[in-house]
């Protein structure tokens, strides 16, 4: 028995000390690797930005070793340049930059596809990817690397790969990816739109109230009767919530009735919507600078904050409203603008 | 004394194997992730920093909470009637006036005296109210929560300015309805204004133990237990949660003064759905105790909180709801976080008075002397490898060194004083049992704030 608890003491000793070994040693080796990356990255960069066959030579012979470093130094050219700048498409291209991310891409590893995601984010933006990369990684079945794709769709701006995204999305019923989708169909603009429409009677709310937002974010003419009709006569409360915080975006005659409509609603959640979305559309018409300066006196306090606030956005039409609620009996109402105010630069209390 | 031994010997085996399975659970990439890109899409989050008596620090933290790069957040000081200047230092620093912005939502709290913004900043909220501790001061922060999310963050750390967004991108997925992020120890470093300017281990001996102590439990057992939606605490430090379920749920719950593990383990309890994520780099900052009597209160605080909340939840023990949590979790928390003090000091008493009475061998007693300290040695060295080598901050050799040098004294000195005050901490539970159960119907100086859609618009008259 001794013997066995001696020997286990020794062996839990023998491991510890071996672990704590190897943390002396990665954490050196750590160090030594990051010192050496930042090295790598300043010659990167200074060979990128100087010109000259010598410069271009050393690039890619060092960038070849070291793609992702390569890619980093070469988005500085892109920062500076986000249009087109001839040296750094040389310099990619003699880089076999797509050549070897395709090659990740199709790599039977998710960890390598991933990268290849990755990467792709990092490519510089002032080349478009190849067509097919994009929909390989975004329909692919490991939800990390199409998370991977996604952000470098979003972060490359690419408005044919953002359509794809949402299709994948859609494919998949990805409830993780449904932020992210929005943002990839703000960047497909209309070319999303018929596949937002049918979202719209999707089984799923989140997949419905996505597609109204989005819907919102393309601003496209042809989407406004769809919207009003949600926002009016939709019978799901968050629908009509948010279409018709959606109208914000559509100046125009028959949005602006609606809002007006919607101002009288029972429910202050659409009240406070219209409110704002009064404000956002920017005209200041009687009609709506008497709706706003009634909304502005609500039993519901983000009722009375977000007129307050749309009264502002008005400009001189609505700051002439405002100054009058200075003298309002209800002290919230005073206090709120008095905030408006005091928030506005060069105001001075009376 | 054979079944005393076995007894011993068992419980210890089943330490290491509780372990050797966190180990098993825990996945570490080998290197750093690197910097989390812009994500516009985050739902906006309120950062709540309840304050008492933090006339020192609060105004970095605020600073460090300004500097967040995150899409859109406000942040709301909650002083929690504190007696010295911590109201006066924001007054003066960031321009404020009073509002008459009432509640988002019905949350219980102690009475609000003044709820100020700033002219400065529009993003800043200043509740001032009635002392009533740190979840009440948590509570009503979340009555004026207006975002989907709140992150609670204490008033004496530092946020960096990637945490917010690197944590809360747990909620781009449905399913999570909590986050947690590692803390880190402040001491030792250089900040100012809010802003980390150089990272080294602390000089003190005591703060260096419990930068060893964060390490097992932020990048051994907390990944552990999420990576199986176990996670039992997640640190007041940092936390982020959604708000509706917190409304939902009655708000942070303050008599058993572990709040942040009581909350995780209700949330388990009532929602039994949604996951619980733990991030392993969002990093907040925060500053530990120095001096013996500092530390020895905040454990005797802590095991204290750990007990009380453990009996509250003792039905989650063993659910067939909850497999990991209930099978694996809880049970190694009963036994090794909260007996395990009780039982070592019993463990050692035994084996040095059966060696004086001769009944073991002196290479017996060692033996069960060392078996613990090498287990003890092994866990800390495995933290120290998983969670140092990838997203360590320490990049001075002269740091690492030391780090080691402080992980092979650990078992001989500080846990031994660490097992005094989590004995009388557990102790102090005991005695306060009675009172646990007592129905607590009405709190005097408690007001229960109404929500803005039943505060009535004053009459125009």
């Amino acid at each position: 028995m001794a013997d066995i608890l001696v020997i286990l003491s020794v062996l839990f000793f023998a491991a510890g000390f071996l672990f704590l070994f190897a943390f002396l040693v990665a954490k050196i080796l750590n160090v030594q690797r990051e010192k050496r990356e930042a090295d790598i990255l300043e010659k990167l960069r200074q060979w990128a930005s100087a010109g000259g066959r010598h410069g271009e030579t050393s690039f890619v012979a060092l960038g070849k070793n070291h793609l992702p470093l390569a890619l980093r130094a070469l988005q500085d050219i892109a920062a500076a340049h986000p249009e087109r700048h001839p040296r750094g498409e040389v310099l990619f291209h003699r880089l076999d930059g797509w050549a070897r991310i395709r090659a990740l891409a199709q790599d039977p590893r998710e960890g390598k596809r991933r990268e290849g995601a990755i990467l792709l984010g990092l490519a510089p933006s002032f080349l478009r990817a190849p067509p097919s990369l994009f929909p390989a990684l975004l329909a692919d079945p490991a939800t990390e690397v199409r998370k991977a794709a996604l952000l470098s769709l979003l972060a490359r701006k690419e408005q044919e790969g953002a359509q794809v995204a949402f299709a994948a999305l859609w494919h998949y019923r990805d409830g993780e990816l449904y932020r992210y989708g929005r943002e990839a169909l703000r960047l497909a603009g209309t070319r999303a739109t018929g596949l937002l429409l049918q979202a719209l009677s999707a089984k799923e709310p989140e997949v419905r109230w996505l597609a109204i937002e989005a819907l919102g974010d393309t601003a496209h003419a042809g989407v406004l009767p769809h919207l009003l009709a949600l926002a009016l006569f939709s019978a799901d409360e968050e629908a009509r919530i948010r279409a018709t915080r959606s109208l914000r975006r559509y100046p125009s005659p028959q949005a602006e009735e609606a809002l007006l409509r919607l101002a009288r609603e029972s429910r202050w959640e659409i009240r406070a919507q219209a409110a704002r979305s009064l404000g956002l559309l920017g005209n200041s018409r009687r009609e709506i600078l008497l709706t706003l300066a009634q909304l502005a006196r609500d039993d519901a306090y983000w009722v009375r904050n977000n007129a307050v606030s749309a009264l502002e956005s008005l400009g001189p039409a609505g700051k002439g409203i405002l100054e009058s609620l200075l003298d309002d009996p209800d002290p919230f109402t005073r206090q709120r603008v008095a905030e408006v105010f005091a928030l506005a630069p060069g105001w001075k209390p009376a | 004394m054979r079944i005393l031994v076995s007894f011993f010997l068992l419980y210890f085996a089943g330490y290491v194997t509780f372990h050797f399975l966190f180990l098993l659970q825990v996945r570490r990439p080998l290197r750093h992730p690197g910097p989390p890109p812009e994500q516009p899409w985050l739902p906006p989050c309120s950062i709540l920093v309840p304050a008492y008596n933090e006339e020192a620090t609060i105004l970095d933290t605020v600073e460090s909470c300004r500097r967040s790069r995150y899409p859109l957040f406000d942040i709301i000081v909650i002083n929690d009637g504190s007696q010295d200047g911590t109201l006066k230092v924001l007054q003066d620093t960031y321009d404020l006036a009073p509002t008459p912005r009432p509640p988002w939502r019905k949350v219980a709290h102690q009475t609000i005296r003044t709820v100020y913004f700033s002219r400065q900043d529009p993003r800043l909220l200043v509740i001032d109210k009635v002392n009533g501790g740190r979840a009440d001061a948590l509570n009503a922060g979340l009555s004026y929560s207006r975002h989907p999310l709140i992150a609670c963050i204490d008033a004496d750390s530092l946020v960096e300015p990637e945490s917010l967004l690197r944590c809360a991108a747990a909620f781009s997925s449905q399913e999570v309805v909590a986050a947690g992020g590692v803390v880190r120890v402040l001491n030792g470093c250089k900040f100012k204004d809010g802003v980390l300017q150089e990272v080294h281990l602390p000089r003190s001996p005591i703060a260096t133990m419990q930068v060893i102590e964060y390490t097992r439990a932020f990048f051994v057992q907390r990944p552990a237990m999420a990576r199986r939606n176990a996670l039992a605490i997640i640190s007041g430090a940092f936390g982020i949660f959604r708000r509706e379920m917190v409304v939902a749920l009655g708000g942070f719950e303050g008599r058993t003064s572990a709040e942040d593990m009581e909350m995780v383990l209700r949330i388990h309890a009532a929602w039994g759905k949604g996951r619980q994520a733990f991030v392993p780099e969002p990093v907040v900052w925060t500053e530990v105790p120095e001096r013996w009597r500092d530390l020895g209160g905040q454990r005797r605080r802590w095991h204290r909180g750990l007990a009380l909340t453990l009996w509250r939840y003792r039905r989650l023990l063993f659910s067939r709801r909850h497999p990991w949590l209930g099978w694996v979790i809880l049970p190694y928390f009963w036994l090794y976080e909260l007996l395990e003090p009780l039982v070592l000091l019993l463990g050692y008493a035994f084996t040095l008075a059966l060696f004086l009475r001769g009944d073991l061998t002196a290479a017996h007693a060692l033996g069960l002397f060392f078996l613990p300290v090498g287990a003890n040695l092994l866990l800390s060295s495995a933290a120290l490898l998983l969670g140092e080598v990838p997203y360590g901050r320490y990049r001075d050799i002269g740091d690492v060194l030391r780090l080691i040098f402080w992980t092979l004294s650990e078992p001989f000195w500080y846990r031994w004083f660490l097992t005094f005050w989590r004995l009388s901490g557990f102790w102090s539970a005991l005695k306060q049992e009675v009172t646990w159960e007592k129905p607590r119907r009405h709190r005097k100086g408690m007001s229960e704030a109404t929500s803005f859609q039943d505060r009535p618009r004053p009459s125009a008259h």
